[in-house]
């Protein structure tokens, strides 16, 4: 066992007793450790939401932005500094709801950025709505007569944007999803890694024992998940069975690699060259 | 004066009315001449109407005027709707296709082609024969010229720099200017004027976003986000030019709600950061811009003006985001506006912004306009690029116990030592939600009241870095008070009051936020009135000042269809203004 104590902290922890987050937590805590990142060298932005609560229970550097605006932020700090290992942790309703439009961005950008999705199909911090994850017909005090609308499938709308890594994990099997958040790290692009996570106070639906009866791991001997079609057939599967692990990787290489500014170096460590800059205004 | 000329080219978007207009300003420019072009387009890329208004001296050059001299008019439209503009002595030059196949008589040219003051030229038919159609705005930009009395060498010169190393294309454009330039040389025009022989070019020509764009590089600024939307993008055009030469990278968002979290989190990691935009995706902006203020992280926004609300008039100018700008997002928190009123103070703006935004850990806003932004303006000014920047940083290896620091430690200042994340032992923990000292979410009474009070605290300092109103002939009985790019049209609206013995000045604000209130009651305390001069319909700068000082204005002149002030317009109302309530 690797020792994650050094990423405790001792600010009071604030979900609820049996929440999915908890697992998700020390799952990061496993893979920091097990990767050899030092809880000063790990950078976490997050978004709003009882999941985006997390950077406060451990010790990193954070930043806990705006509801559905995390990857901005994170796409910021990792085109400032190239160097910075970013992960980034959102809710259904933060990521896939409020910000939507900026996954898109996201996806097609393949910036190196780590997103953990703790998916608990509901909302936790206002209290129990339907979320973009939620099922058709799903109960709530907002939505008395069942959500009317479709469940969204967020890691097939990945693959279909090109996603080059796209992963499932459970908050149950810390050890299982601790791995899948060091492989996301050491992506070179980014990666995505939804998380199936119990709601212990809103969703009576997606229990531990409702996913203790689906979840399996998928057995990456037979599966080399390098296959893009076979990836989108398994984000179909649901009812039966959930499959857990990596669904789909490709070769890539990294955003910054692309950017003609950040070649010689990150923008933050490149000198400020008052010289330089007088010429091309002159010359401009 | 002795030369003020302003030659109006006009004609549908796509004609190419830019080419003619830059074609005659560098000429002029070359010569050494004075001048500002104002750009007026619609919101459509081909057909409506378009002009450019070039404005020449031999003086500084600080506004539009309201008459135009020597109007080319690319289409018979461009007649019609610029024919009260005329004076009396102006000359029109149209483009009239030359049907060989009729007799020359007027009586076969379109309406507009037969008032007296018109002048028809086959432009389109002498480009054709020069080698193209396309070359029609090098043959009125010739005929132009010689109706000012340039000399054909300097335009031939401007052409070979246009041209360089296309010796075909050269040619051509030589021809076709030439035969310009040959059909109007028996033509009189009481503006033309000697053209200073030898002369040498005053200064430089750039338009308002070069100046901000100049200025963000010289401030060090290094990541730009954006979403497109006018007038702002010309900003980050010019910006993202600089890309392959400087650490400077422009990138385009998805919208703008991602532009201002994106510099947000580029700021937090230790680069400066700047969006552009206007009134709409500022308003996207506006959560974002809170989350720079409750988490103190340094940003850059300009927010290039056009009138409102909504889509409102997305190609034109206007002053209406004073006040909204103030107090966009919710709650309070400190923050800088800026509104720069001229080419060089948009070039220092930027910098100032950006030192200031660091220095107290606090958003800055600067305030432009499409009018500025667009606009050709002469700068005589060389543009200094500071020696050093002063990042406001602190490291490891300043502090006492690196793992005990404290990102919003509570200071007399409220300046709290500002570290990067990842750079060091010091863990630097930042949050949207309202927080203790070390960046934790708490909702505490007393951190509220702490992390409220350490943000206010700024604004004792802040209020001493700004300036207090500009003023030209500021002892006068009755005082014009305006803000940023009306600064040019005021002060010549004050030049053409006094040069018929009225006692007027002017006090124009390029600073607004924090307001300097004690500056601005001392500024005010001679006059025995002030006119609030504005683009937007309340008279936003009036109310704030009212606010601010407990002193009102006399009344506002209010100008809010979307055009730039003119100096005679404020001239021509200030002086009806006093007569009616002296």
């Amino acid at each position: 066992m690797s020792d994650t104590t050094k990423y405790n902290n001792e600010y009071e922890n604030k979900w609820c007793p049996g929440c999915g987050n908890f697992g998700i937590l020390n799952a990061v805590k496993k893979s920091l450790a097990d990767m050899e990142i030092a809880p000063e060298k790990i950078l976490m932005v997050s978004g709003i939401g009882q999941a985006a609560k997390i950077p406060h229970f451990l010790r990193c550097n954070f930043f806990h932005g705006l509801h559905g605006r995390a990857l901005p932020v994170a796409t910021g700090a990792k085109l400032a500094d190239q160097d910075l290992t970013i992960l980034v942790n959102m809710g259904d309703g933060d990521c896939y709801g409020e910000g939507g439009n900026h996954l898109l961005a996201a996806l097609r950008r393949n910036i190196n950025l780590t997103l953990l999705v703790h998916n608990n199909m509901v909302y936790g911090l206002t209290k129990g709505q339907a979320s973009p994850t939620s099922r058709h017909g799903f109960v709530t005090k907002a939505q008395p007569q069942g959500a009317a609308w479709q469940a969204s499938n967020p890691l097939a709308l990945a693959l279909s944007q090109g996603a080059g890594f796209v992963a499932r994990g459970y908050c149950r099997e810390i050890e299982h999803l601790s791995r899948l958040i060091s492989a996301g790290i050491s992506y070179p692009g980014f990666s995505l890694i939804d998380i199936l996570q119990v709601c212990v106070s809103f969703n009576h639906e997606n229990t531990y024992k409702f996913y203790n009866d689906r979840v399996y791991q998928i057995d990456t001997n037979a599966y080399k998940a390098d296959d893009l079609h076979q990836a989108l057939d398994l984000t179909m599967e649901w009812e039966d069975k959930i499959p857990t692990g990596i669904i789909y990787q490709k070769e890539t290489g990294a955003y910054t690699d692309e950017l003609a500014p950040l070649q010689s170096g990150s923008l933050l460590k490149q000198t400020y060259d008052p010289e330089k800059i007088r010429k091309t205004i002159s010359a401009a | 004066m002795s030369i003020d000329v302003t030659v109006t080219i006009g004609g549908e978007a796509g004609q190419g009315i830019q080419t003619v207009g830059d074609i005659i300003a560098r000429v002029c420019h070359k010569a050494g001449l004075y001048l500002l072009a104002i750009n007026d387009f619609e919101s459509r890329i081909r057909g409506g109407h378009s002009f450019m208004q070039i404005r020449i001296s031999d003086q500084p050059v600080l506004a539009p005027d309201h008459k135009i001299d020597l109007l080319i008019a690319l289409n018979s439209d461009t007649c019609d709707l610029h024919k009260n503009e005329m004076t009396e002595t102006g000359l029109v030059l149209l483009d009239v296709e030359n049907d060989a196949e009729k007799d020359d008589s007027k009586e076969n040219l379109p309406e507009a082609a037969r008032e007296k003051n018109v002048l028809p030229i086959a432009f389109s038919q002498m480009a054709k024969d020069a080698g193209g159609k396309i070359m029609t705005n090098t043959v009125a930009a010739g005929a132009c010229l010689a109706l000012l009395g340039a000399p054909f060498s300097a335009l031939e010169q401007i052409l070979k720099t246009r041209f360089a190393e296309k010796e075909k294309i050269l040619r051509n454009n030589i021809t076709a200017a030439r035969s310009g330039f040959d059909a109007v040389k028996h033509t009189d025009f009481d503006k033309a004027f000697d053209w200073p022989s030898g002369g040498s070019a005053k200064g430089r020509l750039l338009s308002g976003s070069q100046a901000l764009a100049f200025g963000a590089l010289a401030a060090d600024c290094r990541l730009a986000a954006f979403y497109p939307m006018s007038p702002a993008t010309g900003i980050m055009i010019q910006l993202a030019e600089f890309m392959d030469e400087l650490p400077v990278l422009v990138e385009q968002t998805e919208d703008e709600i991602s532009a201002v979290n994106m510099i947000i989190g580029a700021s937090y990691a230790g680069v400066r950061a700047l969006t552009a935009t206007s009134g709409g995706g500022f308003s996207l902006m506006t959560e974002g811009l809170g989350l720079a203020g409750i988490t103190e992280t340094p940003v850059v926004i300009i927010n290039s003006q056009r009138p409102g609300p909504a889509t409102g008039l997305p190609t034109r100018t206007g002053q209406g985001d004073l006040l909204f700008v103030i107090h966009a997002s919710q709650d309070e928190f400190p923050r800088f506006v800026f509104a720069p009123g001229s080419p060089e103070q948009a070039y220092d703006t930027m910098i100032r912004a950006f030192h200031l935004s660091e220095k107290y850990q606090v958003p800055a806003i600067i305030l432009t306009d499409q009018y500025f932004n667009d606009s050709l303006w002469m700068t005589t000014r060389e543009m200094a690029v500071p020696e050093e920047i002063e990042r406001f940083v602190t490291i490891d290896e300043e502090m006492t116990s690196p793992p005990e620091y404290k990102r919003f430690a509570v200071t007399a200042s409220g300046i709290s030592p500002r570290a990067l994340p990842c750079k060091g032992r010091a863990l630097v923990c930042v949050t949207a939600n309202e927080h203790d000292e070390a960046g934790h979410m708490s909702e505490t009474i007393s951190d509220r009241n702490t992390m409220v009070e350490k943000r206010q605290a700024k604004t004792k300092g802040m209020i001493r870095e700004m300036k207090g109103p500009e003023a030209y002939h500021g002892k006068s009985a009755s005082i014009l008070v305006g803000w940023g790019s009306s600064n040019g049209a005021i002060r010549e609206a004050v030049d053409l009051l006094r040069s018929e013995n009225i006692d007027v000045g002017a006090l124009v604000f390029s600073d607004i936020w924090p307001f300097p209130a004690k500056k601005t009651e001392e500024a005010l305390s001679s006059c025995k009135r002030f006119i609030t001069v504005e683009q937007n319909a309340s008279s936003q700068l009036g109310l704030l000042i009212r606010q601010q000082t407990g002193l009102s204005f006399h009344t506002s002149l209010l100008q809010y269809d979307g055009r730039p002030f003119t100096p005679d317009w404020i001239a021509q109302h200030t002086k009806s203004v006093l007569e009616e309530r002296p």
